[in-house]
Order: structure tokens, then sequence, then C-alpha cells
């Protein structure tokens, strides 16, 4: 866990200098750190909620990396992940598109 | 508020869609766009070697001999890794900054002001109205310009452009890129003291 912070914060340097150099005013761009938001009750039981209403294939589709995986942890990226869209209170979520899991 | 990730989303935005509404919370729309590149030629991704890429940390040497490994036949346009990078990455940063040059920065008048590092776009000083790009700006007597990426392909199918000279290009106006990154990176002790502990076997640092 303690090395998953420090790549946190590297990659905020890296991001951030790479924003800078593009000409992205860095006053208009915010980071929040997930562990912010996702160890509040509220959001525990959302997870738990989200895990009730998924079958194990609707997680092996969110992602190639989870399709074939024998562990549990790759399988809840998603949940993580679908869960930050109301917790960030976000209106756009942008991505790269993925050919694969159509 | 817009929410960015970097990877492939599609199948977790398919997710989002379906279950977030299920929560009771309102569904988010979701924006794509295409990948990126490899230097292979094909899709750039993180769990591909570093070969395949160029990272944003990479030395000026390392750009140039990665870029003059890859495969890059005289006159084919297919899979070719040079072009891919050329297209996808050099030409829509130089049409930005074009733009900006022009006022045309839309809404957000902050856009591209105060910027401390190098902001020309990648034409020579003497390149016509319209070019987005020129190869052998160094040399801009003999400088090739060009006003969009189709038009330097068109020339690399008709063997007009040569793969060396592409090369020299895409490489010179990386490190370019690259350098107020690399920059930053040197005079941060903080940054670099959090590399060696993120990544404390990558050879980043030798």
């Amino acid at each position: 866990m303690e090395q998953v912070a420090h790549r946190r914060k590297y990659y905020h340097f890296l991001i951030t200098t790479v924003l800078e150099t593009l000409g992205v005013p860095l006053s208009q761009v915010h980071f929040v750190e997930e562990s912010s938001y996702a160890y509040s009750k509220e959001f525990i039981i959302d997870l738990q909620k989200m895990c009730a209403l998924m079958t194990q294939q609707d997680a092996r589709d969110s992602m190639d990396e989870v399709a074939n995986t024998t562990m549990l942890s790759p399988m809840l990226c998603a949940v993580q992940q679908s869960l930050s869209e109301p917790y960030l209170d976000v209106d756009i979520q942008f991505g790269g598109e993925d050919q694969v899991n159509e | 508020m817009i929410n960015i990730f970097l990877s492939y989303q599609r199948g977790l935005f398919l997710h989002a869609e379906k279950f977030i509404p299920q929560l009771g919370y309102r569904k988010r729309e979701h924006l794509m766009n295409g990948m990126a590149a490899g230097l292979d030629g094909l899709k750039m991704s993180s769990s591909k070697p570093p070969s395949t890429k160029i990272e944003f940390l990479d030395d000026p040497d390392t750009v140039r001999w990665k870029i003059s490994e890859v495969p890059c036949e005289e006159g084919n346009v297919s899979e070719n890794g040079v072009l891919g990078i050329l297209r996808d990455v050099l030409i829509p940063i130089s049409e930005l900054r074009l733009e900006r040059l022009q006022g045309k920065t839309g809404v957000n008048l902050a856009e591209g002001q105060g910027v401390m590092s190098d902001q020309r776009p990648f034409i020579s000083d003497n390149a016509p109205e319209g070019t987005v790009f020129t190869i052998g700006a160094k040399d801009t007597s003999v400088g090739q310009h060009y006003s969009s990426y189709d038009e330097i392909e068109q020339d690399f199918a008709q063997k007009k452009l040569q793969p060396a000279a592409l090369k020299a290009a895409v490489a010179d106006t990386f490190n370019r890129l690259l350098a107020p990154i690399r920059k930053t990176y040197a005079e941060s002790g903080e940054w670099q003291a959090v590399d060696k502990l993120a990544y404390p076997d990558s050879d980043y640092l030798c």
C-alpha cells in the first residue's frame, strides 16, 4: 500500500508537468485521491450493493485484464471506478476506446 | 467536473452505465478517444515493453535509439510506428500550438497562457502559412513543409520522403517536446525521491 501511495505521488508530478508543458492551466485541474471518499460507510455500502447486483461475468466483461483472472481484486476494479462517478459527482468520464469487450 | 481515465474504457463505461442507475444515481456521460499508436505500429499499451513506446522521461539518446529501431520500410505506410506517432502525437500538438498563436483557443482564455517552456509549433521559421510540420527544419533552406499529416503519408508512400529523414525529424521533435519534462524532473529532488520509492527496480536513475 505504501508503494501505491508513492506511485500516486509520482504520477501527480508527471501528469502535472506534462499538462503544464502542454499549456493546460493548472488552476483548472483538480486531483482527488480515491482514498478521500472510498473508506466512508456510505461508499462501502454502495460497493456491497453493487457486488450483490453483479455476476462474475459482468466484472469480466469490464476490462481485458480481468477477462481471465483467477484473483478477486481485479474483478473489483470496475466496481471502484463506476462508483467514483457519483462520489466525485462528475458529469463526464473520458477515456480511450477499447475494441475488445464490445 | 470531468473524470479522466487513460486506459481502455469501453467495458468500464458500459459497466457504469448499467449499474450506477441501479443504485439510484444519475447516469454520466462517457467520451472516448482513439488510442494512440505505439512504435510497433499497433495500439500503445502500458503492458507492452518500453521499446514499443517513447516514455516521458526517456533521454534524447534513448528517444533517437528507439525511433531508429522502429521498422519503417521505404514507401510502406501500413503499421508504420514512426508515421503513427507523427499522426497521433506530434501533429496534433503542433496544430494546437498554431491555433493558440492565432488566438483560436475557444472559450478558455487561460489556455496556453503563462507557459514557461518552448511552445513553438513544429515548423521552421520560414514555413509558409498553413504549415503544420516541417521536415528538415534545422536546415531551413531545404525544409519540407507540410500542411497536413495526409500530405506526409502521401509523400512517404510515393518515396518522396525517405525513412531516415522522417525518423530524424520525428526524433528531434519528440526530444523538443520532452525537454521541459526532463528538465522539471532533473530539478525536482522531491520527484526523484518519489521515483526511487515508487519504482525501486527501475533504471530511470542509473
